[in-house]
């Protein structure tokens, strides 16, 4: 695809630089299906409370990999890609946690592929704790045991491990059950027993589900559906739909609902009620034209079915309250393919369906509220960048499963308008470099080599680092790729203000085996920053020889030691516990065992060198960010920390300095620190969006964040965003661009903003006010109290018994927090004028666009360029400076699906 | 003539019936006596063309009107008599044309007004019969308990039909009051079988007796503004009196919600019970204390409860806002089986409403009477349109419902898998379930009902009226009714029928067959190609391809042979839907339309029309790119001819030919164009217009066709060797709305003036100029003639809304005296001749049939006997079977019906065709002459002997027509 170019010319603002745009289609990422979902917590409906802050949720896709996202309340972050591998599926997720007498058991995330191998994960390092083979057939389901809460434990079993902790089952292709305990913390998973085969048929077990702590029930290939008592390893029960035309029912979802019954989805499309305690059907309902592939259970009392197939369609059941059993209440087509797989959450406000399928989109359906909200559709696109630029010389990178791709992007003078007709113009694909690893890239990063050597390219898996040369061919400009070996093992030495000893013992590190989360190189490409898979921080130096003879090529290679920067972080609990003293045991019936990450929260997700290359930041999952700084060749914490953030950060990025000063590599160590040019910290944190100045060397606001306090100076147009950031670049000195997977928005930081009083705690939605203005615009909520999108503009049906009742939304925001922050945002949003100021920033601070749809990048591809402008009033001055920007795109129907089932119009 | 110098002193009581020279029946076989004597010795039509030329040569000059005074005593004298006006206007002793004085003018209008509204038509003449047919009410259908009957409306009249024979069994009329009083609702007394209560929006509410016929009990409900809606309680087991629901619209405020008590002996006790602003599009209560209703856009349910100090019923209202306006609600009131306690209401009982809105989404509430907390209802969507109506099936397992789609759906709650039965053939506009569950009655857009069984989903019974073109809104342009008079089979009226009569701009694809006798249609038959099976499906930019639509009809004299033509245009993305009057179509289009003139023979066994011939461009463009439209068709008096006038300005002969294959014993027909008569050079606009009549011994053509500025000219041509014998012009007619030949005059109806001119002698026998009978231009003229009788008739709306209509009846072409003239409430759409002297049928926008017909010429109906006569016994189906099918046997032939009779299938065999019967009492014989040959008719027929000769006599005449056809094939043979 072309670039298409534009041209974002502010005529008001003539210090406003022009913005050349290159919009790029080229770049083919390829998106994943979604196989599995899977929430960390059981769904609790009954409960008051908001969900704990523990709660993630674990998408699997067809490529391996698997996305862990933090709903955040409703603001849903992709915290983190366990990154799969070659041939490898996710075909079923579960979570279990560890039994804790305080609820504080650690999470913990099995899978299974098309293989005989259950899988455990270590979220910490994004690769698996354990594998057990089951030394049966392919496993094609699984499912987790209740868990069980302290106070329900009978005293005798208190010490039982193996009573306490949580039983796995899966389901083979020959028809066995196989039942696991995972009792012993991470990394153990052993197998129990069998479970006894039910007559002699050898078929699939489709789908599973446990009714009680000691009774599962599968869903067969065979049109049966069997119960096992798993004390006795046998089959109690059977429950069976009757073939049709030969044809056997498979039963591809079966879940357990609050009353005992059983709710079943089969490849007829039908939806089947059994009854619980005899294994009767109560009642079937036709409800999807092609397979019902899942099936998602919740509602107060248990009156709540959703059920997704292979016609595209989400149904919602109900059961009415004295009412003829269950009927179909709504359907609707949320996703364009198949619904592979949905999981619930129900705790309090917070009541959401994901769901996903081969379509790729994750989409948050409201539950409970789904007659009155919307649901939210989040991006398919990484939310972590697979692209870099190389704006010096024009090359765009992007890495993803095991290739690299290497593109120049021509220059806007060098197109001829008539040229745009044909697919390749505008680019040129420079360097195509397949991994031949298992796993897939996790992180990489390319550097231009000083004095025309060439580029330093490292691509990271999480078991593997490697290091490429890339030399440009004068004829083609086809860059030639050399590896560069890099020493098996390389001595370690770790910095800090630790111990002598720790830094006297001579350690050694297998860098290429280690693999890494992260890769980066400094600005002035002469260190290579890795962060480990289990987020330590080393840093290397890259050694660069350069011979006398021109002809000959430099030599690179990574120079001994390799430094380890100690973060030094707080070993305190992450979540503090909301009550300290002993629960009631009415509260303990109630209360949710929250569970631990353990350290996963420690997870380091951004790393960032200034533009000297003197200082480094990396942040976490956690919100911590440490700042180190480089004297005389020697990399040290800066002591004055900045502060910890309330969640983590997405935006972390050091302010160039201004040009006019020069800085030498050497640091001044007698110059002040806080006004170092260079030391300004952009940090957004993911939960608010709120920008903020840190100084890096002092770790407070800098005097412009200072004057511009948060989120009151929000401009409220980005603080309505539903989509999270994902990406920034600074622009000089003044700008900062940020991108999210929907939007760009543009910040001018040379300038005070207009301060609109917004208050985050209370932003709630004024249904009246804007509610049926736009989508987005006037930031009334980020995301929604329920998980999913926001109110519907027109309800499907409101009962008017209470008149003058605000919608829930705003009763349960404005009973929160009733300050004046509230109403002067309220006021901003009816205010025309005032809205079209605060959308602006001011004349010229900030600007957005939502033109762009599923971005992959958004980047500069050029240096500054002189642009010649004719006309239009513009003076000759010898044209106007102008920043080359690649938006990159990856529409979604770029993405071939696979053929679909029905065709969307029967 | 002596017709012509009737006496205007006699025009008050009865304006005499001059006897005509030759009774109708010697007529037909001397058609060319009738025609002047000079005219009559030469068998070849030449000679009579060559004296129409011959008499070209002296013209009788400038047609000037000469006003001829009257003295003003007698206009006088006029006023007191109502044909004053008409009197007036006539010219009648002297031959040269007559033209009401100008002066009078004025003086005339106002007494046109007077007379129009004061003065009784001389009814000794001419008569209107009653009404026959008509629409039902877009109302539900209502089954007796025992399920036995249906009862449907039309507009003012009940009717009662049986399901087992889908006859008519009853019919109970309303007294009028008002011209524009409709029923609006009706429905069987709750508590006894046999009564229904008939609500009409004049706020009358009538108890009638539906075995008697009798009317019971007449309330005149004291409501503010016009009823709308009346719904009785369900479940009334706790109440002494009646309790109904009523909605009503107050002309400036909205709508109210009453409810009332009959209190017998015609007491009512009121209450108004709540105010709205919207209207209520559905009202049912499921008992006294508890009503539901729909309006636009919510849901409402309003229940009551006693005020223990006042003693009065408190309502309170719960509504439920829908995101779309709602079109149809059903309640179902689920007793469980354990409710022998009948202590608190509401307690045990439960009520589920459906509803279902615009854009074919069906919402399910259950247990609706609750009336607490969030309610989420089930919400279904097939439909892809509005959903016209959704009932309950009995226990509540199901729903029914049904919209454009012409798809009846079944939703089986239980298992949400849905039933259904397509291919209705027109879209569903009412659905109900039978008392018992063993039926569902659908009320189709095509003005029929049809009852299903609900076992099987086959059809039990089907009633449908005449199923012309709709005229929702009086003020619009009428869309004419093609239709014809069988002209063999008495009473059988075709029409081109739309699939969809409310869409008024919906075109015709279907031939209807009606009979008008009985009151009941009987066949349907699609002569162009529909979109029956096919839902329709608008083209990206939102227009719909439309059906072929039927422009013209003929019936060949015999009744054997059929010609249509129908006309298709693609669709035009900006089409105005609302002109009925022939628009300029742009060239562009008019080169991609279909018109094809098709021939169909009359298959007796099939009892349908086969299709013989199709002529896909009968009148090609002269750059032989398009198609130019077909502007009439007419057949021949006599023989197997057809004309068309086409907008190429040719007028073409088509007659069949005989084709043998070679090798083959069978025998083709091919209808062919044996002769073009070219009439005009210049290529003709498109909006262009023409008329042809066929003189009655079809020696003179006439064709008319647009003259220079905005008058007319007409052409008379030699039909045998297509030359134009003489044309005329400067008659000032303006355009030409109809042209008959008749005897030997030819009548014009023009937008000016009516004239009759005398093709013998060419001159103006009389002129009648239209200002004078306040004949504006309009769509909606309709001309009829008859051949036969002579007699001539016209109709026009008197004012622009199309309220009421003028029609006018002359018998004698020379005599300017009409013998009819009447303003006709409604709009009439189709004008036609019954043929034979028996008067005209007038169809109306109502879809009813009147008989305009000579005093003696009752016209002999099933329908108006039973409708006037409500004594005849018989609910039974079998009595009213063999009443209807058998009337004349009965009543004339008791016994001998009694000998033939060999079972059911035997009556309905041998009834003895109307029209013989009819032939027999039309001509003068004695008494005696007449009771022989019905004797002849009843008697003899088993015998089979009056059978064959009929049929040798038939035989004869198609030889002699034949042979006829075969002279002049060879005749023209011989001209080319």
């Amino acid at each position: 695809m072309d670039p298409n170019h534009g041209l974002a010319v502010d005529k008001r603002n003539p210090n406003q630089t022009h913005l050349s745009m290159h919009r790029c289609r080229f770049v083919d990422y390829p998106p994943s299906s979604i196989t599995a979902i899977a929430f960390s917590h059981p769904s609790v409906p009954q409960s008051a409370r908001m969900p704990p802050t523990s709660l993630r949720v674990a998408i699997g896709r067809n490529n391996g990999s698997i996305e862990i996202w933090n709903p955040l309340s409703g603001k849903w972050h992709l915290e983190a890609t366990l990154q799969g591998g070659k041939d490898r599926s996710i075909e079923g997720l579960v979570w279990i946690q560890d039994y804790d007498e305080n609820g504080e058991g650690a999470l913990r995330l099995l899978s299974i592929g098309f293989t005989s191998v259950v899988t455990e994960w270590d979220l910490e390092t994004g690769r698996p704790a354990a594998h057990l083979d089951c030394n049966g057939g392919v496993i094609w389901s699984i499912s987790a045991q209740p868990r069980r809460n302290a106070f329900e434990v009978p005293e005798e079993e208190r010490d039982n491990d193996e009573l306490l902790a949580q039983k796995v089952v899966v389901g083979t292709d020959d028809g066995t059950l196989k039942l696991l305990s995972t009792a012993g913390g991470k990394g153990q998973l052993t197998f129990v027993k069998n479970l006894a085969r039910a007559g002699t048929s050898k078929s699939r077990v489709l789908s599973l589900v446990w009714k009680n702590r000691h009774t599962v029930v599968a869903g067969m290939a065979d049109s049966q559906i069997r119960v096992w008592d798993i004390k006795s390893g046998r089959s109690i029960g059977k429950m069976s739909l009757n073939r049709e035309r030969r044809k056997e029912v498979l039963v591809w979802a079966v879940k357990a609902l609050r009353n005992g019954d059983i709710v079943s989805g089969d490849s007829r499309g039908e939806v089947t009620f059994w009854d619980g305690t005899n294994y009767t059907m109560k009642q079937r309902l036709q409800v999807h034209e092609a397979d019902c592939l899942t099936l998602e259970v919740g509602g107060l009392n248990g009156e709540n079915v959703v059920s997704g197939g292979a016609d595209m369609r989400t149904v919602f059941l109900q059961r009415a309250s004295g009412g003829r059993g269950w009927s179909q209440v709504f359907r609707r087509r949320f996703h364009k393919h198949d619904v592979r797989a949905m999981a619930a959450y129900e705790s309090g406000p917070f009541s959401v369906i994901v769901s996903g399928g081969v379509d790729m989109y994750p989409i948050i359906i409201p539950f409970r509220a789904f007659t009155s909200e919307t649901q939210r559709t989040l991006p398919f696109v990484p939310q972590n960048p697979v692209v870099v630029s190389v704006p010096e010389h024009r090359m765009l990178m992007s890495f993803w499963e095991h290739e690299v791709k290497i593109w120049k992007v021509e220059e806007l003078s060098e197109l001829m308008f008539e040229d745009m007709d044909s697919e390749d113009q505008g680019r040129k694909l420079l360097s195509r470099i397949v991994l031949s690893n298992e796993e897939y890239i996790t992180s990489a990063d390319i550097v231009t080599l000083p004095g025309n050597a060439g580029f330093l390219l490292v691509v990271s898996t999480v078991g593997e680092v490697k290091l490429f040369c890339l030399r440009q061919k004068r004829s083609s400009g086809v860059l030639r790729v050399q590896r560069i070996a890099i020493p098996a093992t390389l001595p370690l030495k770790s910095i800090g203000d630790d111990d002598d000893e720790d830094s006297d013992d001579e350690e050694e590190v297998e860098l290429a085996e280690e693999g890494a989360r992260l890769v980066k190189f400094s600005p002035d490409g002469k260190r290579l920053l890795i962060i480990t898979p289990d987020s330590r921080i080393l840093m290397a130096n890259i050694d660069l020889t350069m011979s006398a003879d021109r002809k000959e090529k430099p030599t690179v290679g990574l120079s001994s030691p390799i430094y380890e920067l100690d973060r030094d972080l707080p070993q305190r609990k992450s979540q503090p516990r909301h009550q300290n003293s002993a629960p009631s045991k009415k509260i303990l019936q109630r209360r949710q065992d929250e569970g631990s990450h353990g350290k996963y929260l420690h997870t380091i997700t951004k790393a960032t060198f200034s533009s000297t290359s003197r200082l480094l930041a990396v942040g976490d999952l956690a919100g911590n960010i440490t700042t180190f700084s480089l004297h005389d060749g020697v990399w040290s914490r800066i002591s004055n920390p900045i502060p910890r953030l309330p969640a983590a950060p997405v935006v972390l990025l050091f302010r160039p300095a201004p040009q006019t000063l020069q800085i030498s590599d050497s640091a001044h160590t007698d110059s002040d620190e806080d006004e170092a040019p260079d030391a300004e910290l952009l940090v957004v944190p993911v939960d608010t969006h709120m920008l903020h100045l840190f100084s890096a060397t002092s770790g407070r606001l800098t005097a412009w964040s200072q004057r511009n306090p948060m989120p009151g100076c929000l401009p409220v147009e980005f603080a309505g965003l539903m989509d999270r950031a994902v990406g920034a670049f600074w622009d000089g000195h003044a700008r900062a661009w940020i991108h999210g997977a929907g939007w760009v928005c543009m910040f001018d930081f040379s300038r005070d903003w207009k301060n609109n009083h917004l208050s985050f705690d209370t932003v709630a939605v004024s249904t009246e006010g804007a509610g049926g203005k736009r989508k987005r615009g006037v930031p009334l909520s980020v995301g929604s109290i329920s998980g999913a999108g926001g109110r519907m503009h027109t309800p499907l049906m409101v009962a008017r018994r209470s008149q003058g009742k605000a919608p829930a939304q705003s009763d349960a925001e404005s009973s929160e927090d009733e300050n004046d922050g509230f109403n002067a945002a309220a006021a901003v949003a009816k205010d025309p004028t005032k809205r079209q100021q605060g959308k602006r920033g001011g004349p010229g601070v900030y600007w957005s666009s939502f033109r762009y749809k599923s971005l992959l990048g958004f980047l500069p591809v050029g240096t500054k360029e002189v642009v010649q402008m004719f006309g239009e009033g513009w003076e000759g001055r010898g044209g106007l400076n102008a920043i080359e920007i690649a938006v990159v795109e990856r529409p979604i129907w770029d993405v071939s699906l696979p053929p679909r089932f029905t065709d969307g119009k029967s | 003539m002596s017709s012509s110098s009737a006496p205007r002193s006699t025009a008050g009581g009865a304006l005499p019936i001059t006897t005509k020279e030759a009774d109708p029946k010697s007529k037909k076989k001397s058609a060319s006596k009738v025609a002047p004597p000079e005219l009559n010795a030469p068998k070849k039509a030449d000679d009579v063309a060559s004296r129409v030329v011959e008499s070209t040569a002296s013209p009788a000059g400038p047609l000037a009107t000469i006003p001829v005074e009257n003295p003003a005593g007698e206009v006088k004298t006029k006023k007191k008599t109502s044909r004053g006006v008409r009197a007036g206007k006539k010219k009648d002793k002297n031959k040269n044309a007559v033209v009401a004085a100008k002066a009078e003018v004025k003086a005339r209008e106002e007494q046109v007004l007077s007379e129009v509204v004061k003065i009784q038509k001389p009814a000794a003449s001419w008569k209107l019969s009653p009404f026959v047919g008509g629409r039902y009410a877009p109302l539900d259908a209502v089954f007796t308990k025992d399920e036995r009957h249906m009862l449907v409306v039309q507009s003012l009249t009940l009717k009662m039909y049986s399901i087992k024979t889908s006859l008519l069994v009853r019919t109970i009329s309303i007294p009028v009051i008002d011209a524009a009083e409709r029923i609006t609702t009706y429905f069987l007394d709750p508590r006894t079988d046999d009564r229904a209560y008939i609500a009409t929006t004049t706020s009358w509410l009538y108890l009638y007796n539906l075995s008697t016929g009798e009317q019971v009990q007449a309330w005149k409900l004291e409501l503010d503004g016009a009823l709308r809606q009346v719904c009785p309680c369900v479940d009334q087991e706790s109440q002494k009196s009646e309790v109904l629901f009523a909605t009503t619209k107050i002309p400036s405020t909205g709508y109210r919600l009453w409810r009332f008590m009959l209190m017998g002996e015609g007491k009512v006790k009121y209450s108004k019970i709540y105010d709205l602003r919207a209207p209520v599009t559905a009202l049912q209560s499921p008992d006294p204390e508890r009503v539901c209703f729909t309006t636009v856009n919510s849901l409402v349910i309003l229940s009551a409860d006693l005020d223990d100090l006042t003693g009065r019923l408190l309502w309170k209202s719960r509504k439920f806002r829908m995101s779309h306006p709602l079109m149809c609600m059903d309640l179902l009131r689920v007793n469980p089986a354990n409710s022998k306690s009948k202590g608190k209401k509401g307690s045990q009982r439960r009520v589920d409403i459906v509803v279902g809105d615009s854009v074919g989404a069906i919402y399910v509430f259950q247990d609706m009477l609750k009336g607490e907390g969030e309610v989420t209802p089930n919400k279904m969507h097939w439909h892809r349109t509005a959903v016209s109506s959704v009932k309950w099936a009995l226990d509540g397992a199901y729903i029914v419902s049904g919209g454009l789609e012409t798809v009846l759906v079944l939703w089986q709650l239980e298992t949400g898998i849905k039933q259904f039965v397509p291919h209705l053939g027109a879209a569903i506009q009412n659905i109900v379930v039978s008392p018992r569950g063993s039926s569902y009655a659908l009320s189709l857009s095509d003005n029929s009902v049809m009852v299903l069984s609900t076992s099987e989903l086959k059809a039990k019974a089907n009633i449908a009226g005449i199923q012309s073109h709709a005229q929702l809104r009086p003020k619009k342009l009428i869309r004419n009714v093609v239709c014809l008079l069988h002209p063999t089979k008495a009473n059988t009226l075709l029409l081109a029928t739309p699939s969809d009569q409310l869409d008024s701009s919906a075109s015709a694809p279907y031939l209807q067959t009606f009979d008008t006798y009985t009151d009941r249609h009987v066949t349907r038959q699609a002569l162009a190609r529909t979109n029956a099976t096919v839902m329709t499906q608008g083209l990206l930019d939102g227009t719909v391809v439309v059906e072929p639509d039927i422009k013209f009809l003929a019936v060949s004299s015999d009744g054997q042979w059929l010609a249509s033509v129908d006309e298709w245009v693609p669709p035009k993305p900006t089409e105005s839907l609302e002109e009925d009057e022939p628009t300029p179509l742009d060239p562009e289009p008019s080169q991609k339309r279909e018109i094809y003139l098709k021939f169909w023979r009359w298959n007796e066994p099939q009892n349908e029309w086969e299709l013989v011939t199709r002529v896909d461009t009968p009148h090609p463009s002269p750059d032989g790119l398009g198609t130019e439209s077909v502007l009439d068709l007419i057949a021949a008096p006599n023989g197997q001819t057809f004309i068309t006038v086409g907008g190429d300005g040719t007028a073409k002969i088509w007659k069949p030919k005989l084709r043998v294959r070679p090798g083959s014993t069978e025998t083709s027909v091919l209808w062919t164009s044996r002769r073009s008569i070219n009439f005009t050079k210049k290529h003709l606009a498109n909006d262009t217009w023409g008329h042809a009549a066929f003189s009655t011994d079809s020696s003179v053509l006439a064709v008319s066709c647009p003259g220079p500025g905005t008058d007319s000219l007409v052409h008379l041509v030699d039909p045998a060797t297509g030359t134009i014998r003489q044309t005329l012009g400067g008659l000032q007619l303006g355009r030409i709305w109809g042209l008959a030949i008749l005897d030997r005059y030819l009548v014009v109806v023009g937008i000016q003036k009516l004239l009759v001119w005398n093709l013998v002698q060419s001159r103006v026998e009389w002129e009648c100029n239209m200002y004078d009978i306040e004949l504006t231009f309009s769509a909606a003229i309709q001309f009829a003639f008859d051949p036969q009788d002579t007699s001539f008739a016209i109709s026009f709306p008197l004012k622009k809304n199309n309220k009421a209509f003028r029609v006018i009846v002359w018998t004698r072409p020379k005599n300017p005296n009409p013998v009819f003239d009447e303003r006709i409430e409604g709009c009439v759409v189709a004008l036609k001749s019954t043929g034979s002297g028996k008067g005209f049928v007038i169809v109306d926008a109502q879809a009813r049939v009147q008989y305009l017909a000579p005093a003696h010429e009752a016209h002999p109906s099933v329908v108006s006997i039973l409708s006037s006569g409500q004594d005849i016994v018989g609910t039974e189906e079998e009595a009213a079977a063999g009443m209807l099918s058998g009337m004349y046997i009965d009543d004339i032939t008791g016994e001998d019906h009694m000998e033939i009779d060999q079972g059911e299938e035997g009556v309905t065999e041998k009834v003895v065709p109307r029209e013989r019967l009819e032939e027999v009492f039309d001509g003068s014989e004695s008494l005696h002459t007449a009771f022989e040959r019905v004797m002849e008719l009843f008697a003899k027929k088993p015998l089979g002997e009056h059978e064959e000769e009929e049929e040798e006599d038939t035989d004869e005449s198609m030889q002699d027509d034949s042979e006829e056809e075969e002279e002049e094939d060879e005749e023209e043979e011989e001209d080319d």
